[in-house]
């Protein structure tokens, strides 16, 4: 049907020509987007018609506003391969790559044929290796695959599937015929960041995706759900599935999240889970829960380390578990063996002797392990893009003729030496495709990201993809850039099957998720709570500060520092920052310039705002904690966090003048994004273990930052001044304005007591926050510790009960200069707050006492 | 002949550890040359779960794990053998005609020998090695006096020293200080082999540990032991002890081969715990036992 709208659109594009855009393509050889006689692609009318009427600053718009959406997911990194993390910042190309549905329906036919073939040939190499014995297949490139993995032999999967999850590099030459530029096989990525970009291209082009229907992404994870449900060991009939991750690190960890949030399966690392019997077993806040299928993002070689012998990577036992079928792995241990560039001449061998003939052919591709190759490849190396195939990711990869004398001398001594680690692609000139830069759009070269899954109704590829776009003097398994385009492929064919919506798509629940929670995201929600809190606390002293400086300049200098002083501590005291030493003079020790007050103050809220331990590393801590628990947190979270992140580089600029209006001004806005933060975990959030985490979370932070305002600026207020710092403390807690409505006066130290600490009712006040933190103990499961959990509440709260009996001369400062009652009692509130959180930690969390060690070899 | 083996680990982690999973090549495999009689292992504390089966090469590998809170570990393997000397093949063929006929060769055991051709982890291809194997393995040579001459050349030029190498010492280390133990000096013969495109194995084992009368007490006697072995088609895998300049080693058990240490190291494990400084004790006494007696 869509193929008609767009037929008709193209005809009414034929009268006035509307639709040619601003785009050339110098080269003539084949680009995505026009023909041979410049003009639009049918499958690219509608969108060329769009593009046509947007001016460059227009086009630099949908840029901007995609960076924003990509960001508004949490992700600001696109993926790489090598599972290192050099992450490169990702950006989607507002203007998608769009490809016909049967053009796409060959590519799928390939893809489906290649994933059939390599799952046989895995399988070949882990079992009885018959390939190699019938020489079809040259041991060295099978044994010399870094994704070659001993502890995988004897292994049968269920359903023979080695592998569940495909992806593949794809390039279109200049004469228009695709070619496969690598297999990958072990922990292949992309679908998440593919799906990212479609929800952001779907906004940035609303009217052409109505016109165009690209065809949806969803059918294909409904898939890749029910083909990990299938992997599972086969006495399991409600299985349990969850993605094993290597942790924050990874460069893909952004996906691995992602994927799993979306999924909406549980998020692990390895030291989340542990062999026990036959099974693989979850550290959960119940105890330990069975696991049934794994989707495996982390690479097989570190999967276990008793078998593969490097470091403590990976769960212990597992290589094991996986072969006896205890578990499901989605790819199967071994699955990577496919991965190296050194098999690629002979898949379509592998294709012949199972009496097939590969649709979808790769590059040309040479071997140096076999002798007619490198021949070949000595004879001119310039020729060639050179790649040696050694090491895991990231493969190491020239150009030829880029090659000095040095340089090239050293391949040639690789080649001789070890010519299994060198595979040789000769270079080719690809097609184009418009990629929008600062003046418009150009073409230039995409390599298409396809992904596959396979079930039990065979393969799956997913109708898109990711298009990286590269840069053109770099070799191509180089590329670094994180410029990516989103792949549209159009509905044309009258023969295409019926979406999904028809199919019936099963899922079990699994164990109930409403009460399952993995030890580590109850962990990470305690510090997305402690952080987004003390986010709040350090903008709101700093907001507060500067409010009342600003609306009374003297307070600065007045009384030799009397006010400046204790404000100055509590922000450095925020911020984690330790306070200029200063000699008796007042210059500072390490410079021995003098400081003047402004500038003081200034660094406080410098330190407050741009410090590591401010406000920027109390945000990224918590974007850190929410993509831990990415499962847990409502998807509009990653949208304030990604303005709350534009607001801290705004703040960024502008700290150098704290007096200038722009620093307020952005402070506002991040408090208001920070209470849409609590109202979104509030609202938005199940109150079940989860949220009790961040809520005491929360609740800790809150007493912290009350105490520590307590004994930075009410014990040291000097007396004369006691207005305008009890002000400030009243504003920094957001109770100034109850402060005034109840008691109508001038700050005195009983009220500030009586409204900031003992107050049940006001929920900036540490009695309320106890209370809180009484009742959600009480619905925790109950574990050995955790009741010196409640008595260490108890305790602060004794020490609340002392304060409320003040004495008389409470207010007057000791010979230190400071309020005794007041010290007495931050100490003794702090001592069981700081024991309640290391206690949290053991009882709850990952024990601190249990760190991994190997026993090496004796 | 026939031995007993006792082969005993002790570790003192220094703090309680709360539970521990852990590995094992320390059952002897069956071989052309070697039957294993018994075998049997035991472990202190009780393990939970334990498992047996075969790695990728055929060696029998043991696992457990212990889930209650210990201090110590303590694995004792004992096994009774019978093991013949095999006889010294005549190989007087020029090594290169050996080594190009590896990769025509057809059925499993010469794919098999493929995967031992390349470098592995614990063995990289370095330059200095394939000089060493240069050195023995002169053009047109016979194979079986280069492979001698290789053997005696790690024998004689490199000094047996425990306290110079670990487990860790890079085997660039090794050649470049002229010293090691007998885990370094099977890693260079089988290095130096593979660098000229033969196959060559590690095989990690034990010696008998008081010599018969009348013979000298053999280096790495008290300890695992290792050693090398390489592959000649249609004639199999031939066993060399560069640390003792033995073909074909006698007074030898094997326990298990494989690409390197990695692939058969006797003993490692990961243990959950407070960081503390662990200690490891090793003895190993491999006994003659008259057949008639036993």
């Amino acid at each position: 049907m869509s193929a008609h709208i767009s037929n008709s659109s193209s005809d009414t594009a034929n009268l006035d020509q509307p639709d040619r855009f601003d785009y050339a393509v110098p080269t003539g050889g084949y680009d995505e987007a026009i023909d041979a006689a410049g003009r639009p692609r049918p499958q690219w009318r509608s969108l060329s018609r769009t593009i046509s009427r947007l001016t460059p600053a227009d086009l630099l718009d949908r840029q901007r506003q995609s960076d924003r959406l990509v960001e508004a997911e949490g992700a600001s990194y696109l993926f790489n391969d090598g599972g290192t993390d050099v992450s490169r910042p990702w950006r989607l190309d507002p203007v998608p790559v769009v490809l016909g549905g049967t053009e796409w329906a060959e590519l799928e036919r390939g893809i489906a044929q290649r994933v059939r073939i390599l799952n046989a040939m895995v399988g070949d190499f882990n079992g009885n290796q018959q390939l190699l014995i019938d020489h079809v297949v040259a041991p060295s490139a099978v044994f010399g695959s870094p994704g070659y993995l001993l502890a995988a032999h004897g292994a049968h999967p269920s359903n023979d599937r080695w592998l569940t999850v495909y992806a593949a590099d794809l390039l279109r030459l200049a004469n228009g015929e695709w070619r496969l530029l690598r297999d990958i096989t072990d922990a292949p990525s992309g679908a998440g960041y593919a799906l990212v970009n479609r929800n952001a291209s779907a906004q940035l082009l609303p009217d052409v995706v109505r016109d165009m229907t690209p065809l949806s992404l969803a059918p294909f994870f409904a898939d890749m759900r029910s083909a990990l449900d299938s992997v599972a060991p086969r006495d399991r009939t409600s299985p349990r599935t969850i993605v094993l991750s290597p942790g924050l690190g990874h460069g893909s960890y952004f996906e691995h999240s992602y994927l799993a949030a979306h999924l909406g399966y549980h998020l692990a690392e390895p030291s989340d889970l542990v062999v026990r019997g036959d099974r693989v077993w979850l550290r959960a806040l119940s105890g330990l829960e069975p696991v049934d299928v794994m989707l495996r993002r982390i690479e097989g070689s570190a999967a276990d380390p008793l078998e593969s012998g490097r470091g403590t990577m990976g769960v212990p036992g597992l290589a094991r578990c996986a072969r006896d079928g205890g578990v499901g792995l989605a790819n199967a241990l071994g699955s990577g063996v496919a991965s190296t560039m050194a098999l690629l001449p002979f898949v379509d061998r592998v294709a012949n002797e199972y009496g097939e003939q590969l649709l979808l052919p790769s590059l040309r591709t040479l071997w140096c392990g076999t002798p007619a190759d490198r021949s070949e490849v000595i004879a001119d190396l310039r020729r060639f893009v050179l790649h040696d195939v050694a090491g895991i990711n990231p493969v190491s990869t020239v150009f030829g003729s880029q090659l000095d004398d040095v340089q090239e001398q050293a391949w040639r001594t690789l080649i001789e030496s070890q010519p299994h680690r060198v595979v040789a692609q000769e270079k080719v000139e690809f097609a184009t495709a418009p990629i929008l830069g600062p003046g418009g759009l150009q073409p230039g070269t995409v390599v298409l990201r396809v992904l596959a899954v396979v079930g039990k109704h065979g393969v799956t590829v997913m109708p898109g993809g990711l298009a990286r776009v590269m840069e053109p003097s770099v070799p191509i398994v180089n590329q670094m850039t994180g410029v990516v385009k989103d792949v549209w492929v159009l509905d044309d064919r009258p023969d295409r099957p019926l979406p999904i919506s028809t199919r019936i798509v099963r899922s079990m629940p699994q164990v109930d998720l409403r009460e399952s929670l993995p030890t580590r995201a109850a962990e990470a929600m305690y510090w997305v709570g402690r952080s987004a809190e003390r986010a709040e606390s350090v903008a709101r002293a700093t907001a507060s500060a500067l409010a009342i400086m600003q609306g009374d300049p003297p307070l600065l200098t007045v009384l030799d520092g009397a006010w400046r002083r204790p404000v100055v501590a509590a922000l450095l005291a925020l911020a984690g920052a330790e306070a200029p030493l200063r000699s008796a003079s007042g210059a500072l020790v390490d410079t021995g310039s003098t400081i003047t007050p402004e500038e003081e103050f200034r660094i406080a809220v410098a330190a407050a705002l741009v410090g590591p331990s401010g406000l920027p590393g109390t945000l990224s801590s918590l974007s850190r904690a929410a993509s831990s628990a990415r499962q847990f947190v409502s998807a509009t979270t990653w949208r304030v966090l990604g303005e709350l992140e534009n607001e801290r580089s705004e703040l960024s600029a502008e700290v150098g003048n704290a007096y200038d209006p722009g620093v307020r001004r952005h402070l506002d806005t991040v408090l208001v994004l920070l209470s849409s933060l609590a109202g979104l975990f509030n609202e938005s959030t199940v109150r079940g273990p989860a949220w009790r985490f961040l809520e005491i979370g929360r609740r800790i932070e809150r007493c912290m930052g009350l105490l520590s305002v307590f004994e930075t600026v009410v014990s040291p207020a000097d007396p004369n001044l006691r207005n305008s710092l009890f002000d400030y403390v009243l504003a920094a807690n957001e109770s100034l304005v109850a402060y005034r409505r109840r008691y109508r006066s001038d700050a005195v130290l009983d009220a500030l007591v009586d409204l900031l600490l003992l107050d049940d009712a006001n929920p900036r006040a540490l009695a309320f926050q106890l209370d809180q933190l009484r009742s959600q103990l009480a619905l925790l499961p109950s574990r050995d510790g955790s009741q010196q959990l409640t008595a260490d509440i108890e305790r602060c709260s004794a020490a609340l009960i002392d304060i409320s009996w003040l004495p008389a001369d409470a207010d007057h400062l000791g010979p230190n200069g400071r309020r005794e009652v007041i010290d007495r009692f931050v100490l003794a509130a702090r001592a069981p707050l700081l024991a309640f959180a290391d206690q949290l930690n053991v009882v709850y969390f990952n024990d601190p006492s249990r760190i991994r060690q190997i026993v090496g070899g004796s | 002949m026939r031995y007993l083996v006792r082969h005993r680990t002790f570790y003192l982690y220094g703090e309680k550890m709360s539970s521990g999973q852990s590995l094992g090549h320390l059952t002897p495999r069956a071989t052309p040359h070697q039957t294993v009689n018994s075998s049997s292992m035991l472990v202190d504390p009780e393990p939970e779960d334990r498992s047996s089966w075969l790695d990728a090469f055929g060696n029998p590998v043991d696992s457990f794990t212990i889930t209650s809170p210990h201090e110590t570990l303590e694995v004792i393997a004992t096994s009774q053998v019978d093991v013949v000397v095999p006889e010294l093949q005549v190989v007087d063929e020029p090594w290169e005609t050996i080594m190009a006929r590896l990769p025509s060769g057809f059925g499993k055991i010469d794919v098999d020998a493929q995967q031992f051709v390349l470098p592995s982890p614990f063995i990289p291809y370095l330059f200095e090695l394939h000089q060493l194997a240069k050195d023995a393995f002169t053009t047109g040579r016979p194979f079986m006096e280069a492979f001698q001459a290789l053997n005696y050349a790690i024998y004689d030029t490199y000094q047996f020293d425990p306290s110079f190498s670990d487990v860790s010492t890079p085997l660039g280390d090794v050649l470049l200080h002229r010293r090691g133990v007998c885990q370094d000096f099977a890693h260079l013969m089988t290095g130096a082999l593979r660098s000229i495109g033969l196959a060559a194995r590690y095989v990690s084992g034990y010696i008998e540990t008081e010599p018969p009368p009348g013979e000298t007490k053999l280096i790495g006697s008290d300890a695992s032991h290792a050693w090398c072995s390489v592959y000649v088609p249609d004639v199999g895998w031939i066993d060399a002890d560069p640390t003792n300049n033995q073909i074909p080693p006698h007074r030898h058990v094997t326990v298990a081969w494989g690409r390197d240490y990695g692939d058969v190291s006797p003993l490692r494990g990961v243990v959950l715990g407070p960081s503390a400084t662990q200690s490891m004790t090793v003895q190993v006494d491999v006994t003659r036992l008259d057949p008639m007696a036993v």
